[in-house]
């Protein structure tokens, strides 16, 4: 067999090793001879902290010194013998920066001189929590050179202040990552303004908002992730022209006047710690998600969505969703919540129920008994619903098998006329390996049940 | 109305006829006309028959279809896109890859080159240990044990 690479000019090798992650693009260079010098012509680097740190809480302090000056003393030498005339991406994942401000600073300097289009600076610690309502001042200002890179097009900034007025010069910038720092509305507000090219914003950890107002015209993805005090919720206005919705945290008020525009929404509310009667809030904003394609729910929503008034569907029901994904762990409690979903999707191609540890609260948030819910109950009482018809593909992820999964996954395959198509992903269980053999031997009992589909193709991995 | 169409021919004198739409995904392409390269027929003497026949079936599924709409794919065509794209470079032996890769720098089509280049990568690079990568990519070991301990060492970090 030819060595192909060997025929491939040393140009496009390098663009194959700028593909690769950065560690494994260190990797190649002990290939050969010829390959040894192209690692230090990779487009793509990132250094990271954890490569060099390892995590262990009894290891001592001296230990992780020596750890923190060989990463140092790495980035300052990689630096100065990089060769790639451009960049496509520089990324630095350090904790307390202000200790190594010198090689900080000259490595956001280098990703200056060199044109990265992306660059990530990550100076959040590794140990933060990002589940606890604990907020960490940002320890390090972004270095001024920054400010000069005007073919910028994506910025990630953890844990590190800034100033919204020097984004003016960013005039290629089209993804905003934040996270980590406290960010009152009033620079959520003049960074939207300042950065009137942007199409995607990404807010993880940021406090102090209360709210998040948005009105940016190119705005084509929101991401809101744990940001834990938003009281007020969030409002996006009629001319911004969303396609995107991600929000994980708090259940809080959405509101999106551009709804018909949105394709795709993810709503996780993983961090409520009790159910709170608040069904119609949840109605409210699956209202406001009306036109997607794509909807991502999580098992406080299943959990919840019963004590809305308007249960047992929505009214209208979601006429544009084709893709359902739903994180949950398949509990019980959650199915007066899965039947809702089904039953307000009547033109539902594809389902992925995706496994997951999810809070299972005690409390109910209806008082319909279980034992005659369709999916322990007799199939006969079931009423015939247009998903049935609709519904092509199920998805199942993270399996373990047990009477209760079983039984839902039993249930669409008995109703669904449809179904064309059921993967069932066995859970990988990292303590116990002699558990997945448990696991299949649960789905293969299960694809023995009846199916009302006979074009059904089914698969265990 | 009807649509102008670009006739291409590879290197072992194969004929392909495109829409314009389609061949314009390459940017070489569009300077061959203009210089007038040729009249009627374009030669792409680096890119054999079976290989331009790969590009072309590429470019047809990517094509931008310019309706009334305004423009701009939804997300559900580019799902459809990504999972072909996926299935598309499943189907071919690693010479092809090698020669669609060239042939991708040649006619500069930058969606076909990143996605051979990223293949490559994720499938015969990444994850593999160093025999393992001179094996599938057969590259001949021309270091001596002390040397290759030594490049190792450079990048100790890399291993771990």
């Amino acid at each position: 067999m030819a060595d192909f690479f060997s025929l491939l000019p040393d140009t496009l090798i390098i663009l194959i090793i700028s593909s690769l992650p950065f560690k494994e693009a260190a990797r190649t260079s002990v290939l050969s001879k010829r390959w040894r010098r192209f690692f230090h012509e990779t487009k793509t680097v990132d250094f990271d902290e954890t490569h060099f740190i390892k995590e262990s809480t009894e290891e001592d302090q001296s230990k992780k010194d020596t750890q923190r000056r060989a990463f140092l003393d790495f980035l300052s030498d990689w630096v100065r013998n990089s060769t790639a005339p451009v960049l496509n991406k520089l990324r630095l994942a350090i904790s307390n920066p202000q200790d190594s401000a010198l090689q900080v600073n000259n490595c956001v300097r280098f990703a200056v001189d060199r044109k990265a289009k992306i660059l990530e600076l990550d100076f959040s610690d590794p140990s933060w929590n990002e589940e606890s309502f604990e907020n960490h001042d940002a320890l390090f200002d972004l270095p001024p050179s920054i400010y000069e890179h005007d073919t910028l097009e994506f910025l990630k900034l953890f844990s590190c202040n800034f100033l919204s007025s020097g984004f003016e010069n960013f005039t290629s910038l089209k993804s905003i990552s934040l996270g980590w720092i406290e960010l009152p509305n009033s620079s959520l507000g003049s960074l939207l303004s300042t950065c009137r090219f942007l199409e995607n914003l990404s807010l993880k950890k940021c406090w102090g908002l209360e709210y998040v107002s948005v009105s940016a015209p190119r705005l084509k993805s929101l991401v809101i992730d744990k940001c834990l005090d938003l009281e007020n919720g969030v409002w996006i206005n009629s001319r911004t022209k969303l396609r995107v919705f991600k929000y994980i945290g708090l259940l809080v008020n959405v509101e999106i006047e551009s709804w018909r525009d949105l394709e795709e929404a993810y709503l996780d509310y993983g961090l409520e710690s009790n159910l709170r009667d608040c069904g119609d809030l949840l109605y409210q904003t699956l209202d406001n998600v009306y036109s997607v394609r794509h909807l991502t729910v999580c098992s406080y929503m299943l959990q919840e969505i019963p004590s809305a008034e308007d249960w047992p569907t929505m009214k209208p029901p979601l006429q544009c969703l084709k893709l359902l994904t739903l994180k949950t762990a398949l509990h019980p409690h959650e199915y007066h919540g899965i039947s809702f979903f089904l039953n307000s999707c009547p033109c539902l191609e594809t389902l992925t129920l995706d496994i997951v540890p999810s809070k299972i609260f005690q409390e109910r948030a209806t008082h319909l008994p279980l034992q005659e819910h369709e999916f322990l109950g007799n199939s006969k009482y079931v009423l015939v619903q247009k998903w049935m018809k609709s519904l092509k593909v199920v998805e199942v992820k993270g399996f373990k098998g047990g009477v209760f999964e079983v039984a839902v996954v039993g249930f669409l395959m008995a109703c669904g006329r449809g179904l064309e198509r059921l993967s069932i992903v066995l859970s990988k269980d990292k303590g116990d390996p002699s558990q997945e053999d448990r696991y299949r031997t649960d789905a293969e009992r299960l694809l023995r049940f009846p199916r009302a589909s006979a074009s059904l193709r089914a698969s265990i991995i | 109305m009807s649509k102008k169409n670009i006739v291409l021919k590879s290197s072992n004198g194969i004929i392909f006829e495109v829409e314009e739409a389609v061949a314009l995904q390459s940017e070489t392409i569009p300077y061959m006309i203009e210089d007038d390269c040729a009249n009627d027929t374009i030669p792409l003497a680096n890119v054999t028959g079976d290989i331009l026949a790969l590009v072309i079936e590429y470019c047809k599924k990517h094509v931008v279809v310019a309706d009334g709409d305004g423009g701009g794919s939804s997300s559900s065509s580019q799902e459809d896109l990504k999972n072909w794209d996926a299935q598309f470079m499943n189907d071919l032996d690693q010479s092809k890859i090698f020669n669609l890769l060239l042939a991708a720098d040649f006619l500069n089509i930058k969606t076909l080159f990143d996605l051979t280049c990223q293949f490559v990568a994720d499938t015969m690079i990444k994850g593999k240990s160093v025999e393992e990568v001179r094996r599938t990519l057969n590259i001949e070991k021309d270091y001596t044990s002390e040397e290759e301990a030594k490049a190792r060492q450079e990048n100790e970090w890399a291993f771990k």
